[in-house]
């Protein structure tokens, strides 16, 4: 578990192990009396040139572990080391002054295009300071490449002198994404980066995603509640609940061959419109547990139609229980010494 | 199967004109359609086709003196809404037609109890007594769905989830038991798995209380799990009507055919690129003469640049508005 092979090494771009982010809430003193833990012990490699999807419901943590992995967080537990050029630097606690040199290899897109861009300032002005951040090139450099990286979002010359406000919102997530890719980064961090946007406007940001990809061998996290989008644009996929990824796979294994019942669930809840298939719909009764106080045992318990006396004491741990296929649900564990769902088969 | 089927509402060449500064905007144009009893009527459209507007229009929730003009009939059980007063409107809104919104949270008075909330409905419209009308509203949240429901009765707003607030509303809209709900996008900000819990909520209410249902979305495929037939509508006109069947197996207006393209398939292919409809919606002010559709369309000829299409029957349940179909 602990290192990985050396030929593995080379690919990964992101090593994450264990990373844990609570954040403290504090009674009237001070004083800290308990933790909302967001991300819990979550481990992840990201390879070069993949986009790997997150799912999950609000609130079960994927915002949280896609800032925590750039270091717009600081994790509470756990180590992140990311690739430079030949070995692997753990940016988990470094100082920010430091880690500004690897924040040029680490990226972000966010979500509402309307709230992250500056109204104050011009297109040129948002592109640019990035350039001036991290000291890259002499001013009428700066302006070259920023007419660059427009041209290749599709954004045209004239939008340089704009504000964002005169944008729609497909045309400011280019403007994002834009921002992103200046720096030449070898990881994006997407965080529902199309799910504000009509149709037709998501199909072409996601195309041009992929057609950046394809000519900059990017890494993308893509982070999205949205599962025909997630299916339509990862490589793998992490399947998220409170805090834990619960299902790790390839593509066409998850929605194939679904293990946990977390992912049965959620993908049975996917509305589609084919009106002939009316699926019999497992409806997940219920909610989110609260991420302050998340039940013992496995935290999907509460939910699970499969749920056992034993899995109200016993966490299940993230194993892979077939090829590239990663499952934490005790009903696949084979190291159980009794397995009550044994019987039942 | 629908002409036996009593009409609830009957939409008949609606206009909805804002005044603004930049002059007169007709965000809808001419937009007629039918809502029968017991029907789950969809209306779909990206944003700005003028679906909201649609639906306010309906509830003549704009301020009719300074922004918003109307033209056209909005016939309710035969009467013409735009001939009642405003004080005969308010005996209509909330009663017989009522309203879902998007954002529970916002919609939803944050410093008022629940329970006081589905109450006072009751005792405007119903005129309940308090006793009677907190009797009523806890069976309203339990119809809704919403556990402990005596405990829930006492809670403000912040204290339910996204799901438990998107009940509480819609236990509100129904509580007078109205003709006609008009829901919208009420499954936008909810996640999947709660939004299937609303859907089945919503299918399963129409069905108890045969209620005629407009419902708004943007969401193809919520179209397709819950509605029967189903309104497209791009910049503010009707562009296609029809069966849900039809819309996705024999979609014939290229803007349906678009947008129903564009969405990922759960079970398609990935190599493919997928489909986009090339550019963006105008702007009101900068409506295309002739067939609105046609800075985007891709089969757009002379004729579309200039002839606006009527909505014509091309079938006993299909309408299409383009020149390219026959």
């Amino acid at each position: 578990m602990n290192t990985l092979k050396e030929d593995e090494k080379k690919n990964v771009v992101l090593h994450a192990e264990g990373v844990t982010q609570y954040f403290p809430i504090k009674n009237g003193f001070g004083k800290i009396v308990n933790n909302v833990k967001a991300v819990d012990g979550v481990n992840l490699d990201l390879y070069e040139g993949e986009t790997y999807g997150l799912v999950g419901e609000t609130g079960c943590g994927k915002s949280t572990f896609g800032r925590a992995l750039i270091r717009l967080l600081e994790p509470t537990a756990g180590k992140i080391e990311i690739k430079d050029t030949d070995n692997f630097v753990d940016i988990s606690h470094m100082k920010e002054s430091e880690l500004r040199r690897y924040r040029k290899d680490m990226q972000m897109v966010f979500q509402d295009p309307f709230t992250s861009l500056n109204p104050r300032k011009k297109v040129g002005q948002i592109l640019m300071e990035v350039l001036e951040i991290h000291n890259i090139g002499k001013k009428s450099d700066r302006t070259e490449l920023t007419m660059k990286i427009m041209e290749k979002v599709g954004l045209r010359p004239q939008h340089f002198y704009r504000y964002p406000h005169q944008f729609s919102g497909g045309q400011r997530q280019r403007i994002g994404l834009a921002r992103a890719l200046i720096l030449n980064p070898k990881l994006i961090v997407c965080d529902e980066p199309v799910s504000a946007l009509d149709v037709s406007i998501q199909s072409q940001i996601i195309n041009l995603l992929q057609d950046l990809q394809k000519n900059d061998k990017l890494t993308y996290l893509f982070i999205a509640h949205d599962m025909s989008v997630i299916k339509y644009i990862s490589d793998r996929i992490g399947v998220m609940y409170l805090g834990h990824i619960v299902e790790e796979a390839r593509n066409e294994e998850l929605f194939t061959n679904t293990k946990h019942p977390y992912t049965q669930a959620l993908l049975a809840a996917v509305p589609s419109i084919e009106v002939e298939r009316k699926k019999e719909r497992v409806v997940l009764e219920g909610e989110l547990p609260s991420p302050i106080d998340p039940p013992t045992g496995c935290v999907y318990h509460t939910r699970c139609q499969y749920a056992k006396p034993i899995c109200t004491q016993v966490a299940p741990v993230l194993k892979e229980v077939e090829k590239n296929h990663k499952v934490a649900c005790l009903m696949y564990d084979k190291d159980l010494s009794q397995n009550p769902w044994e019987e039942q088969k | 199967m629908e002409s036996n089927k009593e009409k609830v509402l009957e939409v008949c060449e609606l206009s909805t004109i804002f005044h603004t500064d930049m002059g007169k905007l007709k965000a809808i144009d001419g937009v007629s359609f039918d809502v029968y009893k017991g029907e789950i009527l969809g209306v779909v459209g990206e944003s700005g086709c003028g679906k909201s507007v649609t639906a306010q229009s309906i509830m003549r929730l704009y301020d009719e003196r300074r922004t918003a003009s109307y033209e056209g009939e909005i016939l309710f059980n035969g009467k013409n809404i735009f001939d009642y007063s405003n004080k005969e409107m308010k005996n209509i809104r909330g009663a017989k037609i009522s309203m879902v919104f998007q954002d529970a949270l916002s919609s939803l008075n944050p410093v008022f109890t629940v329970g006081s909330q589905i109450m006072e409905t009751l005792m405007i419209h119903q005129k309940l007594s308090r006793k009677e009308a907190k009797e009523r509203a806890i069976e309203m949240l339990r119809m809704v769905g919403i556990p402990a429901p005596e405990k829930r009765f006492n809670q403000c707003p912040h204290e339910l989830s996204g799901g438990m607030r998107q009940r509480a509303m819609i236990a509100i809209a129904l509580a007078c038991k109205p003709e006609l709900l008009i829901a919208d996008e009420p499954t936008t900000a909810l996640d999947v798995t709660i939004q299937a819990q609303i859907m089945d909520l919503i299918v399963d209410l129409n069905e108890k209380l045969n209620m005629g249902v407009v419902l708004i979305t943007h969401d193809l495929a919520v179209v397709a799990e819950m509605c029967s037939r189903v309104i497209v509508m791009y910049l503010g006109q009707i562009v296609e009507e029809a069966n849900v069947k039809d819309i996705f197996s024999n979609p014939k207006h290229p803007y349906t055919l678009g947008l129903i393209k564009s969405i990922p398939k759960i079970d398609g292919d990935r190599s493919e690129r997928l489909f986009m409809i090339e550019g963006m919606v105008p702007l009101l002010n900068q409506i295309p003469t002739g067939c609105r559709f046609s800075t985007r369309c891709p089969l757009v000829t002379e004729k579309c640049k200039s002839e606006m299409p009527e909505l014509r029957s091309i079938s006993e349940t299909q309408k299409v508005r383009c020149w390219a179909v026959e």
